[in-house]
Order: structure tokens, then C-alpha cells, then sequence
């Protein structure tokens, strides 16, 4: 399926943030590739970006006075300028789930301007993604899970945040 | 020597952008330190890895150049927009023949200092970085680039220095 992924917000702050992204898009391409080259695998990489989610959960854990509360998580996941960056829509928000669409995606972005096939992004994408698995982790009563992406070919990227059932 | 970043510049979204460049330097340091875990020597990947990074970022600087032999034009278009008011930029000089930037701070240092990183692997982690500076300027035939002092070293500045050959 071929990717569409066009930005409707082009505001310079939202430009000067995605040129950012567009940046670690590059270097997690790049790095992966040369470590590939040294023979080493893609474990190493996907650990890295978990690490950085583990810090980013831990982050927002330590902001909420009940990690089990899913409407105070949505209130801590995903907000700030991040929001125009991924171009994000909140499809459903309530005591057992948390819904967000992203109609864009900078990293898909750059690695479509670097050339890369429709495997490498969806590879590249996944790996990127260790990060929200690993804040997703980081909540016990909290189930991450990665619907469609853009880098799939997707309209957009589903991330969804659900309560564990006991 | 100790290294001292402090940032003076206190400006709406400058702190989101900072936090952007903090991110980004954050992945490239796990990446590295995931990779050292396995054995891999930093200076046998990610230099060429940042380096290929920079001569993207270069040919996209000169695409925006009328003239790109022309240090002036060269000096309006590198570190311009909000990269110089976020790593605190200081134009020292910038003629026909040479353009001299000072950085004040370093959101790179500040992100590695936050993880906790050993003073030897800040000026390392500084000097792969700075090969996507080398690999911008590899871009630009006519000019040289230098790197004199930096933060990362413990000095009060980075010297970011182009001259032409």
C-alpha cells in the first residue's frame, strides 16, 4: 500500500519541531544501518528506544497521583506542542481507554525523502514505536497496543491505550 | 574541567525546541551505549552514521543558496532561524572569506549530562556529533571547517569556525 502522509498544520514552531524528528529519524536510520554493517542486529536498537520510553513513563508516572487512572493518563500522554507535531486526534478518552489517531508522521517523512522501501519504513516504524510500548509498560493497568500506521500505508497511526481486565 | 552549560535565553517555545534537540540526543547516545554494549566501538559506526546525517542536512542548506561559494550567503543560511537563538549563537565574524560562530549552549550537553554520561563520553559523544557539522561542511567545497573549543570539553563555548580554503 503505498504511504500518504501529508501535514495540514505548517506553523514555523510546528516546522522548526518536525525538522527535530526529521533529525532522529535520520540518525536511528542511519545508526542502525552502519551498526547493521559491524553485524550487529536490530535488538540493539529496539532496546535503545525502549529505554528512552521506559524514562518518558516513568516521567509521566511520577506526574499523576494514580498511575491506575486512565482519564489522568490521558491528561499526561501525548500533550503539549506533540500534538501538532503527529498532527494527533483523541477518538476516545474515558475510564478503560485512551484513543489517539496521528494524521502525520515526521519520521515516515524523512525516511521517504531518504529513499527507504516500504519495508525498511515499516521496520523503522516499528522500532520507533518500542518507545510508546515501553510507556505503555511502565502502567500495570494499562494495555498498549499499535493499530494501523502510516508507514503501513494507513491514513493514520492508531495508538491505543485500553485497561487491563483483572 | 567541569563542564558549565547554562542556558540564558528564555523564550517561548525555545524550551520545546531545546527539549527536540534533547530527545534527539538522547536516542543517538542509547543507540551508541546499546551498541558498545555489544562491542561495537562508537568510532567504528556512528561517526559515519552522523557524518551521512550532516551531508543531508548540508545539501538541503545549499538547495536553499543562490550562490553556494558565497561565504556571506553561506553565513545568513547556516545556524539561521531558531537553531541560533536555541544553542545561544554568537556571530563572531562573517565576511567573504570566513564566518566564526560562538555557541553559548549546548542542548546536546545538556541531554547527556541528564543521563548521566562519564565526562570522557560527553567530548566523545560531541565529537561524533560535530561529524554531522563536518559532514555539512564536506558539502560546501570552497570552505574549511574547525572546530576549536567546546562546551562538551569544558570550555565556556563551542568554536564553530568555516574558512575559506
Amino acid at each position: 500500500m503505498e504511504i500518504t502522509n501529508t501535514p495540514k498544520l505548517t506553523d514555523e514552531v510546528t516546522k522548526a519541531l518536525r525538522g527535530q524528528c526529521a533529525r532522529r529519524a535520520s540518525t536511528i536510520c542511519l545508526m542502525l544501518q552502519e551498526a547493521e554493517k559491524e553485524g550487529l542486529s536490530e535488538d540493539h536498537a529496539r532496546r535503545a528506544i525502549y529505554k528512552y520510553g521506559e524514562a518518558i513513563g516513568q516521567d509521566i508516572k511520577a506526574q499523576m497521583k494514580d498511575p491506575s487512572d486512565m482519564m489522568e493518563f490521558a491528561g499526561n500522554f501525548a500533550v503539549g506542542l506533540d500534538r501538532n507535531i503527529y498532527e494527533m486526534e483523541t477518538m476516545a478518552s474515558d475510564e478503560n481507554k485512551l484513543y489517539i489517531d496521528f494524521h502525520y508522521c515526521p519520521y515516515v517523512e524523512q525516511w521517504l525523502k531518504m529513499g527507504k522501501t516500504a519495508d525498511e519504513i515499516n521496520r523503522l516504524c516499528d522500532i520507533a514505536m518500542e518507545g510508546d510500548r515501553a510507556i505503555g509498560d511502565q502502567f500495570t493497568d494499562f494495555r498498549f497496543i499499535l493499530g494501523k500506521t502510516i508507514a503501513q500505508g494507513n491514513s493514520v497511526c492508531q495508538l491505543r491505550f485500553e485497561r487491563r481486565t483483572p | 574541567m567541569a563542564i558549565t552549560n547554562i542556558p540564558t535565553i528564555e523564550e517561548k517555545h525555545i524550551s520545546e525546541l531545546r527539549a527536540a534537540f534533547e530527545h534527539r540526543a538522547t536516542w543517538m547516545y542509547l543507540l551508541m551505549n546499546e551498541a558498545r554494549k555489544k562491542g561495537l566501538a562508537w568510532d567504528d559506526f556512528a561517526r559515519d552514521a552522523v557524518f551521512q546525517c550532516g551531508c543531508m542536512h548540508g545539501d538541503n542548506l545549499k538547495s536553499g543558496m543562490v550562490d553556494p561559494s558565497d561565504m556571506r550567503e553561506f553565513s545568513n543560511t547556516f545556524g539561521a532561524g531558531s537553531a541560533h537563538k536555541v544553542f545561544e549563537m554568537e556571530k563572531k565574524a562573517a565576511d567573504d572569506n570566513r564566518f566564526y560562530l560562538d555557541f553559548h549552549y549546548c542542548p546536546l550537553v545538556a541531554a547527556w549530562q541528564k543521563l548521566g554520561c562519564s565526562p570522557e563520553d560527553i567530548a566523545h559523544l560531541c565529537d561524533v556529533a560535530m561529524d554531522g557539522d563536518r559532514g555539512i561542511a564536506s558539502r560546501f567545497p570552497d570552505f574549511e571547517f574547525t572546530l576549536g573549543k567546546t562546551i562538551a570539553k569544558g570550555d565556556p563555548v563551542c568554536e564553530i569556525r568555516f574558512d575559506r580554503k
